[in-house]
């Protein structure tokens, strides 16, 4: 049964710049406005489709236990007269389709030629908890509380929330912010132009933004985010993440699963991820801490920075520095003109670059080095036995720093430059010209260096 | 306490005296203008804080400062302190107490709409001018920044189309007005990031 009641308002108001301007006490121009409301209780069993389609206004639905949803509905009318407003607001009409599903949309006439009528219509509904859902909202915010079916949510120009949801959600809009709190269940989010939050979702999360932020806290299973021009923040993912964004920055926290980001023109940014990370990224830095297992890191034109990694890990990038730190696995990194720094690897070292400088220290396994116009400079870590060092350049000097009581076969040859050796060599074959060749304490791993325009030091540790 | 018109202006300035102050203004159409107009300077005054910079005015101050002799000190600094102290607390004063419960506003009035449409051609003057800045440097480059900028511009050109539209048959409506500057806004913004930022 539908009732409804109707209130008059007359109010006017200045704006507060006017207000400010010294015009206090000044009397603004009056309109008129009416409010008519509209209430109606309908049946629907459990498990029955609810639909609403509306515009110009908000759409609020709580749900409840009982078998009907409750409408409630405000219209708001505005014109130069109170007999126009009102006259307006009576010609919309909420509409209510009964059947199998229950549908309610606002009908508004299809034509009105004044310029001066204005309206807005809310609804409020309270509908069955295990009912599924279906909103189609404009210009307008929509908020869901406590559905527990599943949820089709399209709205544009106004914020969409939802809370304490179960069953799976679906998410679409645009110029407006998305915001899900706690989902027992899948959630698909597609905005443009707004941010989306999405917090405490136990399901699979799949965000789709375009220029707008993303952050997501405490997911349950994956999560997929396909972004562009938007920062992204990410923690407490239990899931595997993948994350795809472009011009804007991207940070992961506390991924208990693999973490896959593939950005453009935006830094990257991994700490505590139990897995795998998969990173890369262009013109902006790479920075990542406490990598469970294995790392793949690839920039272009952009610093590479991280430490702690539970694998190997194999790094890319070129015009920006690499500086690697605390690696339980090998180390394989590619570079261009940049630096390469890396410390404490626990396996085999590769490292290839050009035009600047490559230091490492602490490596236990194997180390080759390729560098070319640019300097070398290894220590090996002390150990009980030794590893072998392939160390060449060119434009640039080569000092590698060998443990003490462990043999090496040298191999070392520069054209322009020279050739010393700190530990006891003992050489074999001619002395003098490019090449130094022979046995530092009897032998043992190979030792080359090779280099143009640089002098060699082997030093001792 | 028996609140009567003449404690309006000492509850303004005592937010204990607010909840007294409402009730009365329930039923007193005088104090009940009184204080919606409060609360309209204290909801807007906000929007209306500006700021820009001054890169000349520090060094001027400075400047000023040391040729100053201390001896000319004629307004101590606890005076200042207690000068801005007071500030504070009017500030405070006229923006927290009854900002609780702002009355919801559905529409515009007369003179907010002529606000509203006046500001509308600003904007729309001002992104003429940024679109014309910006022309050269869109047209030229083929950087994915700029292809990137060129969608959100399209985007937000489809968008404000659609909202004034919209507008046209719901002029008075706040929300769709507050939208439709958000988007100006937001165009504004992204044509002057790629003054900024482009290539």
């Amino acid at each position: 049964m539908a009732s409804e009641r109707k209130v008059r308002g007359k109010y006017s108001a200045c704006t507060a710049a006017v207000l400010l301007i010294g015009m206090w006490a000044a009397p603004a121009v009056a309109r008129e406005e009416v409010q008519r409301d509209f209430h109606k209780t309908v049946a629907l069993p459990s498990a029955h489709l609810f639909r609403i389609e509306n515009s110009n206004g908000n759409v609020t639905i709580h749900t409840h236990s009982k078998p009907e949803v409750e409408i409630n509905a405000s219209i708001h009318c505005s014109a130069d007269t109170a007999s126009e407003a009102q006259s307006f607001c009576d010609q919309i009409q909420i509409v209510v389709d009964e059947g199998t599903s229950l549908s309610v949309h606002t009908q508004y006439p299809s034509h009105w030629s004044s310029h001066s009528l204005s309206h807005v219509v809310h609804y409020d509904i309270s509908m069955p908890q295990s009912s599924p859902l279906e909103v189609r909202n404009h210009f307008g915010a929509v908020t869901v509380t406590d559905l527990h079916a599943a949820g089709i949510i399209r709205n544009n120009n106004g914020h969409v929330t939802l809370s304490s949801t179960r069953s799976r959600q679906e998410v679409e809009n645009s110029f407006g912010d998305v915001e899900v709190r706690g989902n027992d269940g899948d959630v698909t989010i597609r905005n443009g132009n707004g941010g989306v939050t999405a917090t405490d979702i136990t399901g699979a999360l799949e965000i789709t933004n375009r220029f707008g932020q993303v952050r997501v806290s405490r997911t349950g299973h994956g999560l997929t985010i396909r972004s562009n021009n938007g920062n992204i923040q990410v923690e407490h993912v239990t899931g595997a993440a993948v994350i795809g964004n472009s011009f804007g920055p991207v940070l992961v926290t506390d991924g208990k699963a693999d973490v896959t980001v593939q950005n453009q023109n935006g830094e990257v940014r991994a700490t505590d991820v139990a897995g795998t990370a998969d990173l890369r990224t262009s013109f902006g830095s790479i920075n990542f801490s406490h990598v469970g297992k294995a790392l793949t890191a690839r920039a272009q034109n952009a610093a590479i920075v991280g430490d702690t990694v539970g694998g190997a890990a194999v790094v890319e990038t070129t015009f920006g520095r690499v500086e690697l730190r605390d690696v339980k696995g090998g180390a394989r990194v590619t570079a261009g003109n940049s630096s390469i720094r890396l410390s404490a690897i626990g396996g085999e070292v590769y490292a290839k670059t050009s035009f600047a400088p490559t230091i490492i220290s602490d490596a236990a396994g194997p180390i080759i080095v390729e560098s070319t116009n640019g300097s070398v400079t290894v220590e090996s870590k002390p150990g009980a036995r030794c590893q072998p060092v392939a160390l060449s350049t060119s434009f640039g000097p080569i000092r590698v720093t060998v443990p003490g009581g462990i043999g090496y076969n040298v191999s070392s040859r520069t054209t322009f430059g020279k050739i010393r050796s700190e530990p006891d060599l003992t050489v074999t074959g001619s002395i003098g010209g490019d090449a130094l060749n022979g046995k530092i304490g009897g032998g043992g791993c190979d030792l080359k260096l090779i280099d143009q325009n640089g002098s060699i030091d082997i030093l001792k540790r | 306490m028996i609140f009567q018109c003449r404690d309006l202006d000492r509850a303004l300035r005592s937010p204990e005296l607010m909840p007294d102050a409402r009730e009365h203004a329930q039923r007193c159409e005088s104090c009940a203008r009184q204080l919606h107009l409060w609360s309209e300077i204290s909801r807007l005054a906000p929007a209306l804080h500006e700021e820009w910079e001054s890169p000349a005015l520090w060094p001027a101050i400075r400047a000023a400062m040391a040729e100053e002799p201390p001896a000319r000190r004629r307004f101590p600094v606890w005076r200042w302190a207690l000068a801005a102290a007071a500030l504070v607390t009017f500030a405070v004063s006229l923006t927290m107490p009854w900002r609780a419960k702002p009355q919801a506003r559905e529409f515009l009035t007369d003179d907010a709409l002529h606000e509203v449409e006046q500001a509308e051609s600003a904007y729309s003057r001002s992104i003429d001018r940024l679109s014309k800045l910006a022309a050269p440097q869109f047209e030229q480059s083929h950087d994915p920044l700029a292809d990137a900028y060129r969608e959100k511009l399209a985007l937000l050109d489809t968008a404000i189309a659609d909202l004034k539209a919209n507008v046209e048959n719901n002029r008075y409506n706040l929300y769709l007005q507050n939208q439709l500057a958000s988007l100006y806004r937001e165009k504004q913004k992204t044509l002057q990031e790629w003054l900024k930022n482009g290539k």
